[in-house]
């Protein structure tokens, strides 16, 4: 009989293959862009789509406060990304995207606040962070954190969600929201120091 | 600086974002006060619950359509994007000569726009136009697409940096329930979904690696965003450079968690990954600080290893349009269980049929149902058997037998089954009816709002003087489009019909109040009173949660108007939801996935969806040992009801309409058989001699000698529609077929074959010896008269599973076909 596989304290030289199929280049099998050939142009424009669709989906849709709205922005959004030089894009893709699907999530938002009957949802307040709008019903969410989250004003809620969900840079959160540095720093900060002290409130 | 200052810069220390020197301050000022040490915990803390939770956060995506559409149009617009460019410029300066021309009368904006080409607008000119300068901004107005640098201007830095000091790896055994359609992987399957050490530690050294190449990026930025400032906002008057100190120890320039392995393997995984990249020019670029982290960020959303996530992947494109905003919910199937531990078994009735005709919308599109998706109490109600009319006066009859199990040898199938009497349509009681209709934006879909119209339009034909009628809407606006109308007037009806149109948001709380005011405003005490929802599930309520939805429901539940919710079309469909509301109000909840599905609904079996003869109708098996060793309830999780609750009757349970039939089927392994004779191995560190399982001696005292043959007693319990307090029928008892020659009844083999196809969609691991196959011929055999033919429809959807069936259950029993 074999002797059993010993899962110790030296597991980091495991060797790269798990069990499974390799786990190791999940970039990789994704498709990132690796040559300039007409047949990679699509993998890459399927390997953006695959990254980004469906953060900015959700972050399309915290603005304009519908679904299907969304979708419109963040296909035009890639649209236009598909348009540009790979090249430009490279290096900041995400501050690019978000931005362009921001500016165009705010204006098709702006449309149809003029066009609609009165709604309840406060959505310009997006941007000066006056009331907490409910701008989308937190999806059946068990968690206490995210529903206070959605208490905060809106533009705290967008810088936090830029930071954590999507992993952002204070310099690129500034860039997509048009906000300096500083000011993305201080609304992160108040942010997180309410949600410390509703969460401890609680407890 | 303040105390709030310095906690400021706390925050922005914690998150990696200050630069060296700043960081360096703010380490001697943790290192001289302790406390603070406090601080910058919670914060980290913090930050990795937000992290982790936001990860877990259902994303919807782009429909299949218009991800096909993009894709065709990007890969053709690379080849025709300098023409395009070009017929740009041309435009332009077109635009500019004209209103020149007709200068005067042409405002050159409103030209420049007009020629302005529909879809490649340059971000330069989005920005210029509608980029909002907040207060604080110094703004810019073009991408520096040349150099991967930001764009802050001079003044704008504040000590941050742009380097990740932190890897975060947060944790990736996250929940999954949001995204059900991941459940398409088999669901034993620990190995894939948690996050590994080689995974954890590949998508650290990543992100060490980007690290790395973003420092050498960040020492060749402009020497603004390295300058040393406070974090003050810039409007304050502050703005002098701290007092930079020079610090002797070097920082190292990550501190995860699991750290001493981080560094470790950081080399090894980054000579891979840069050998793997090495021949290709633009690796520096590839993995530039935010691609990198961001990556690891969403496969931490997602399940972190590669065949999940292809997976994932595969079944997200493979969903029918617009799926990707639905939710389900499955409580894990009922396992079996033995009389000593648990003798009643008691559940809640259900005639919702919504989770068959979904199904079936699935297969129609040649997709396979995500296993969540699947109740298989509601594919078994779906079809109409011929089980025997109640006597007179009861609202329905029971029947309750055993048979062989046969998918399963050695076991038997018992079946409970219950008949609501029917109702002539000609001699059906007055109605009162308000459709609540859901008129949002979402609706306008073919397969919505017209084919909520056509329907509506069956029904309000059936409808007579002594009826009555209403529309309310809810959709940003809510409002009674029709106020109680007698059926009588249908032109005034359907014209009202005809005029409905979809269109802005959702609001549903405030409809549904009003819904149920129309009904009380003509509240007819002799018929039915029934609010009829139709929508495709996108509440998006005022109320903030779905507790408070479900808390108006019930109380308006307590009005005595009946509740039924129709889902139609697909995209936003709260399935889970949607059952429970129709729970909670006293009503059922159905599924509309095409016209043939309105007309059995609003038409063929009106009565039945209009009218409810029982209600909290409440089930309650007794087991026993000596005959039973075990058993089963297939179906009916989420309708499971505590034992003591079959005699409280503030429990709420199911109803049931006119002509309605309720089936439910136990599977149930033998005494003498149960448990399986598994041998158990010798222990290696304990006594060797292990006992073996035997069965379990049942003390006979406590068994009534007559009844030691029973296999189990069924028990019920209703109320009248209008009553509150509830009626006991008699009791059931089926009897041991053990050593008779017994054959399953016609439309017992038919519920099997029914319950053995969901348990397949299920990847329940009670299958048995079924296949697929065997399961199609067990359901031709059982078809019967079949008027509807809606049993030689399961019987092409069994066929459509088997085309597909490598998705169905790749580990389970019948993937060996």
């Amino acid at each position: 009989m074999a002797s059993p596989v010993r899962i110790g304290t030296d597991w980091e030289k495991l060797p790269a293959q798990v069990p499974g199929g390799s786990t190791h280049a999940p970039s990789a099998s994704t498709g990132r862009p690796s040559a300039t050939s007409a047949q990679d142009s699509s993998a890459w424009f399927q390997s953006v789509l695959n990254e980004f669709e469906g953060p900015l989906i959700s972050y399309a849709r915290r603005i304009t406060g519908d679904l299907e709205l969304a979708r419109d922005v963040v296909q035009e959004t890639f649209l236009r990304a598909f348009r540009q030089e790979r090249a430009e894009l490279e290096g900041h893709l995400a501050r690019w995207l978000f931005r362009v699907c921001r500016n165009r999530a705010l204006d098709v938002q702006r449309k149809e606040q003029r066009m609609s009957v009165a709604t309840d949802l406060n959505l310009q307040s997006v941007h000066r962070g006056a009331d907490p709008p409910q701008l989308l019903e937190t999806q059946e969410t068990n968690s206490r954190l995210l529903r206070l989250l959605e208490l905060l004003p809106a533009d705290q809620q967008e810088v936090i969600r830029l930071k954590f969900q999507n992993d952002l840079k204070y310099r690129e959160i500034a860039e997509i929201t048009g906000q300096s540095v500083s000011n993305v720093g201080f609304l992160l900060h108040t942010g997180l120091k309410r949600l410390r002290e509703s969460m401890n409130r609680h407890e | 600086m303040s105390a709030y200052e310095f906690n400021e810069r706390l925050t922005s220390y914690a998150l990696g974002e200050l630069d060296e020197a700043t960081r360096i301050e703010v380490e001697k000022e943790l290192a001289a006060h302790p406390d603070l040490q406090a601080e910058l915990a919670e914060v980290q803390s913090l930050a990795g619950m937000l992290r982790s939770e936001l990860a877990a956060e259902a994303q919807p995506l782009l429909t299949p359509e218009q991800q096909r559409s993009l894709l065709s149009q990007a890969t053709t617009a690379t080849s025709s994007d300098l023409a395009d460019a070009a017929r740009r410029k041309r435009l332009r300066r077109w635009a500019i000569v004209g209103a020149e021309v007709a200068a005067g009368f042409a405002v050159m904006a409103g030209l420049v726009v007009f020629f302005r080409p529909p879809l490649a607008v340059e971000p330069e000119i989005v920005s210029r136009q509608f980029l909002p300068r907040s207060a604080n901004s110094k703004g810019f107005d073009v991408i520096d697409t040349s150099s991967g640098a930001a764009l802050s201007e001079p003044g704008d830095a504040d000590g941050y940096d742009t380097m990740i000091t932190s890897a975060t790896t947060g944790s990736s055994a996250t929940r999954l329930q949001n995204e059900s359609l991941v459940l398409s992987a088999p669901e034993p399957s620990p190995t894939t979904l948690t996050s590994t050490g080689p995974l954890a530690s590949d998508m650290g050294s990543r992100v060490l690696e980007a690290n790395s190449k973003r420092a050498k990026e960040a020492k060749d930025l402009e020497p603004t965003v390295r300058r040393n400032m406070s974090l003050v906002d810039s409007k304050s008057n502050a703005g002098q450079p701290d007092p930079s100190f020079r610090w002797s120890t070097a920082q190292s320039e990550s501190k995860p968690k699991p750290a001493p392995k981080f560094m470790s393997t950081q080399d090894e995984s980054r000579k891979k990954n840069l050998t793997t990249l090495a021949s290709d020019p633009r690796a520096a670029v590839l993995f530039s600080d935010a691609e990198a982290s961001r990556q690891a960020g969403i496969d931490r959303g997602r399940v972190p290893s590669e065949l999940a996530e292809r997976h994932y992947r595969e079944s997200e494109r493979a969903r029918p349009e617009g799926e990707s905003n639905e939710a389900y919910e499955a409580p894990p199937e009922n396992t079996f269980l033995t009389p000593s531990q648990q003798p009643l078994s008691t559940f809640s009735i259900d005639v919702d049929s919504a989770s068959y005709a979904n199904i079936r919308r699935f297969f129609a599109q040649g997709q396979v149902p995500p296993p969540a998706a699947v109740r298989i109490e509601e594919m078994i109600n779906y079809f109409n058997y011929s089980y025997p009319q109640p006597a007179n006066g009861e609202p329905f009859s029971v029947l309750a037998d055993a048979a062989p199990c046969p998918w399963q040898r050695d076991h038997y199938l018992a079946r409970i089954a219950l008949q609501a009497r029917t109702i002539d349509k000609a001699k059906r009681p007055p109605t009162n009816l308000v459709f609540l209709l859901d008129v949002s934006g979402s609706m306008q879909a073919a397969n919505k709002l017209p084919l909520v119209k056509q329907a509506m339009t069956m029904l309000a034909e059936e409808l007579n003087e002594r009826d009555r009628i209403a529309i309310v809407t809810y959709a940003g606006d809510a409002g009674v489009k029709l106020p109680s109308t007698p059926g009588s007037d249908q032109t005034r009806i359907m014209q009202s019909i005809d005029a409905l149109q979809a269109g802005g948001s959702t609001n549903g709380a405030a409809g549904i109040s009003l819904a149920y005011e129309e009904a009380l405003r003509h509240f007819n005490g002799e018929g039915e009173n029934r609010v009829i929802l139709c929508t495709d599930g996108d509440f998006n309520v005022g109320v903030s949660s779905d507790e408070q939805l479900v808390q108006l429901i019930q109380e308006q539940a307590k009005t005595k108007v009946f509740l039924s919710i129709f889902g139609f079309g697909m995209g936003n469909l709260k399935d889970a939801k949607l059952e429970k509301l129709a729970d909670k109000g006293n009503g059922h909840y159905g599924y509309i996935d095409d016209l043939k599905e309105a007309r059995r609904v609003f038409n063929e079996e009106l009565v039945g969806t209009l009218y409810t003869v029982a209600k909290d109708v409440k089930i309650q098996v007794e087991f026993n040992p000596l005959t039973v060793g075990a058993y089963r309830l297939i179906g009916y999780e989420n309708r499971a009801l505590a034992d003591r609750d079959f005699n409280d009757d503030t429990k709420d349970a199911g109803e049931i309409g006119a002509g309605h039939t309720v089936t439910a089927l136990y599977e149930i392994v033998p005494r003498g058989k149960w448990p399986k004779a598994q041998p158990v191995d010798a222990l290696k560190y304990g006594n060797a001699a292990r006992e073996q399982p035997v069965v379990e001696d049942v003390d006979r005292r406590n068994v009534p000698p007559e009844s030691a043959d029973d296999l189990f007693t069924v028990k019920l319990r209703y109320k009248q529609p209008t009553a509150d307090t509830s009626v006991k029928t008699v009791d059931y008892v089926v009897d041991d077929i053990a050593g008779k020659k017994v054959v399953p009844a016609p439309d017992l083999l038919w519920a099997a074959s029914v319950a053995a196809f969901g348990m397949h969609l299920r990847h329940s691991q009670f299958v048995g010896q079924w296949t697929l196959n065997d399961i199609h011929e067990a359901a031709q055999g059982a078809v019967g008269p079949d008027a509807n033919g809606r049993r030689r429809e399961f019987l092409d959807l069994i066929q459509s599973a088997r085309r597909l069936r490598p998705q169905v259950n790749p580990t389970g029993p019948g993937a060996r076909e």
